[in-house]
């Protein structure tokens, strides 16, 4: 799961990202911005971003 | 539902095995989180199947419409947007919003709605068909101010509405209620217009989930109800009866008590909608009576059968009223306006849908008023719900004669009783459907069928489809009872066969069964019988036709008939 990223999942793609999003924005009741979204492509970068979110 | 929650929904029924129906969603726009809400509140309405969602392409709104159907699907969910009408309606396209274009996208919107229309028009001859008209605020397109209604905008919605009525009016199609699309989704908070550029997808996810549910309860629309008890003191009136005198309780503006006349007047419609309505009231009977002589009273007394009316407990009532009713619990709602004999009743009769009615809070009355109506809400009337309540004083008359000890045989030879046979496989014809998922008593297996495997039965080129009309002296029952099967050169194989209740005790199954074999020419009628907790009625008409009966297929011959069927006294129309 740590290592999981959109290139490691075939599954990962920007469909599922839209959901993903949607998911934590509900979960962590927050707002992800756009222009961060394109960066957060692996389980590290969304742990990193909610950890300071 | 959130999307988290939809998708859990989801997740929970994946790989249970169950057979799978699929649902197409035509949309112009990407449907992304609309499908998975779609998907999640079609499960919640279908707990015994899969439902798979097959979408389309992009901005096509009606090359999906004719790929849907292509397709194999069952039904389809239609949602239309602005954009679909004319692409200078939505953010994604610049084609100029200046004053000299209004007409033109005025005539676009027009065109297209009804291009879209033909395109519904002849899904909706095979499938299930929902459609959602736009939904989403118009960009600021127009020159007039958002407070006011410009020629530019009416004339947008009127194109708009007249595509969903002729839809509803010629088509059957099922249009998702702007009204209360309007009361669960404020229009402040439908559009997303960040998804909406950067992904295609324009809806919020709270809109997105509005509109799905909405969807879904249209695909698979809830069973309505059948009848309604009603206490009279403080509910269908103002006042004590029993206090006041039959002039002291009131329904009326002058003694700001409306809100009872507003509820007399719904049971009365609801009567006319072939609802049953009974009362269960702590009361005298003949002050009730006299009360129910005034002139001004909205709810007239021959819409009500029965009155139980007398000081023992209320759920002994209402179990009284079930039996001359000869209907379940689960199919009917009580509405008293006292929590404590509410509390009673749901403990005796747990599958009842008790109702509060709030005496003296109008505003919570008026919301009862709304959620009754729903409860017993249904896509059309037939000729069958007209006469629903003369149709079950005519059956008590039917019992009493049968248990009187008189010959019944004479009177049902006085009955002159008609039974209209029609073999014709109409699509249109709900009232057969109908029937079939309603009916439990006279069942031969008491399954249900869903409206897909309705038409496909429609379709079956070895099937057969009897419907059955009654009338007799009394009057006319409608249509009675529906066989359905297929015809092989083994014979007759009869898989569904129900009978409302109202037709018992004047020997209609026999007649139908001489007409099948009659019809038919075969010496053999197999039918595919399985006992359930409600139709010990078939148990006991098969068992006297052929001593022994269990679950499966029952052969029954010709011979075996013509040896136990008794006289039959109906003439006979063969359509």
């Amino acid at each position: 799961m740590a290592a999981a990223s959109m290139d490691s999942v075939e599954a990962w793609d920007s469909l599922k990202m839209m959901t993903l999003i949607v998911i934590l924005e509900e979960e962590f009741e927050t707002e992800i911005p756009l222009d961060e979204i394109e960066n957060l492509t692996s389980f590290g970068a969304l742990q990193s971003f909610l950890s300071g979110a | 539902m959130k999307l988290g929650e939809a998708l859990r929904v989801i997740n929970s029924y994946e790989g249970s095995g169950a057979d799978s129906s699929n649902i197409c969603l035509a949309t112009g726009f990407m449907p992304i989180h609309l499908e998975t809400f779609l998907k999640a509140h079609l499960l919640q309405r279908s707990t015994d199947e899969a439902i798979e969602i097959s979408t389309g392409v992009y901005d096509d709104l009606p090359g999906n419409l004719m790929r849907a159907g292509e397709s194999s699907s069952q039904a389809i969910a239609v949602v239309i947007e602005w954009p679909d009408l004319d692409p200078r309606l939505g953010l994604r396209r610049l084609g100029g919003w200046a004053p000299d274009q209004l007409p033109d996208i005025i005539n676009s919107v027009t065109a297209q709605a009804a291009r879209l229309e033909s395109l519904i028009a002849e899904l909706a001859q095979q499938k299930t068909v929902a459609v959602a008209f736009p939904s989403l605020p118009l960009p600021p397109v127009s020159f007039t101010c958002s407070e006011q209604a410009g020629s530019f905008e009416l004339q947008l919605l009127q194109a708009v509405n007249q595509c969903a009525l002729s839809l509803v009016q010629e088509h059957g199609c099922r249009i998702v209620n702007p009204q209360q699309m309007n009361l669960l989704s404020p229009l402040g908070k439908r559009f997303d217009v960040k998804a909406d550029l950067h992904a295609g997808f324009p809806y919020t996810i709270f809109h997105a989930s509005i509109m799905a549910d909405l969807l879904a309860r249209l695909i698979y629309p809830s069973q309505p109800k059948k009848a309604l008890i009603t206490d009279l003191d403080d509910t269908l009136w103002d006042g004590i009866l029993g206090e006041v005198g039959v002039e002291g309780v009131s329904w009326d503006l002058d003694n700001n008590s409306q809100i009872h006349g507003l509820y007399q007047q719904l049971l009365a419609a609801l009567a006319k909608s072939g609802v049953l309505i009974g009362v269960a009231s702590k009361n005298e009977l003949p002050l009730v009576m006299n009360c129910f002589q005034r002139d001004d009273i909205h709810l007239p007394k021959e819409n009500v059968y029965p009155f139980d009316v007398n000081w023992g407990r209320k759920s002994e009532s209402i179990q009284r009223i079930l039996g001359k009713w000869n209907i379940g619990p689960e199919a009917v709602v009580f509405v008293d306006d006292s929590l404590m004999e509410i509390a009673e009743v749901a403990e005796s009769h747990p599958q009842i849908d008790c109702q509060h009615f709030p005496k003296g809070d109008d505003q919570a009355c008026y919301q009862l008023l709304l959620h009754l109506r729903d409860l017993f809400g249904k896509e059309s009337l037939t000729q069958e719900d007209a006469i629903r309540q003369e149709s079950l004083l005519q059956g008590q008359i039917v019992a009493e004669a049968r248990d009187s000890g008189e010959s019944f045989d004479t009177f049902l030879e006085g009955l002159g009783s008609e039974l209209t046979f029609d073999w014709s496989m109409s699509q249109r014809d709900s009232r057969a459907f109908e029937l079939i998922n309603k009916t439990n008593q006279f069942n031969l297996n008491g399954r249900r069928i869903s409206e897909s495997q309705w038409r496909v039965k429609l379709q079956d080129k070895d099937g057969f489809l009897l419907t059955v009309s009654y009338r007799d002296k009394f009057g006319p029952l409608g249509k009675i009872a529906v066989l359905s099967g297929t015809i092989s050169a083994g014979g007759l194989t009869v898989d569904t066969w129900v009978m409302s209740c109202r037709a018992f005790s004047r020997r209609i199954e026999y007649a139908c069964l001489k007409q099948a074999f009659h019809k038919f020419d075969v010496n053999t009628v197999s039918l595919d019988y399985t006992s359930t907790v409600r139709n010990g009625p078939v148990h006991e008409f098969l068992q006297a036709l052929k001593p022994g009966v269990r679950d499966g297929m029952v052969e029954l011959s010709q011979d075996e008939f013509n040896t136990q069927c008794p006289r039959l006294f109906n003439s006979k129309k063969v359509i």
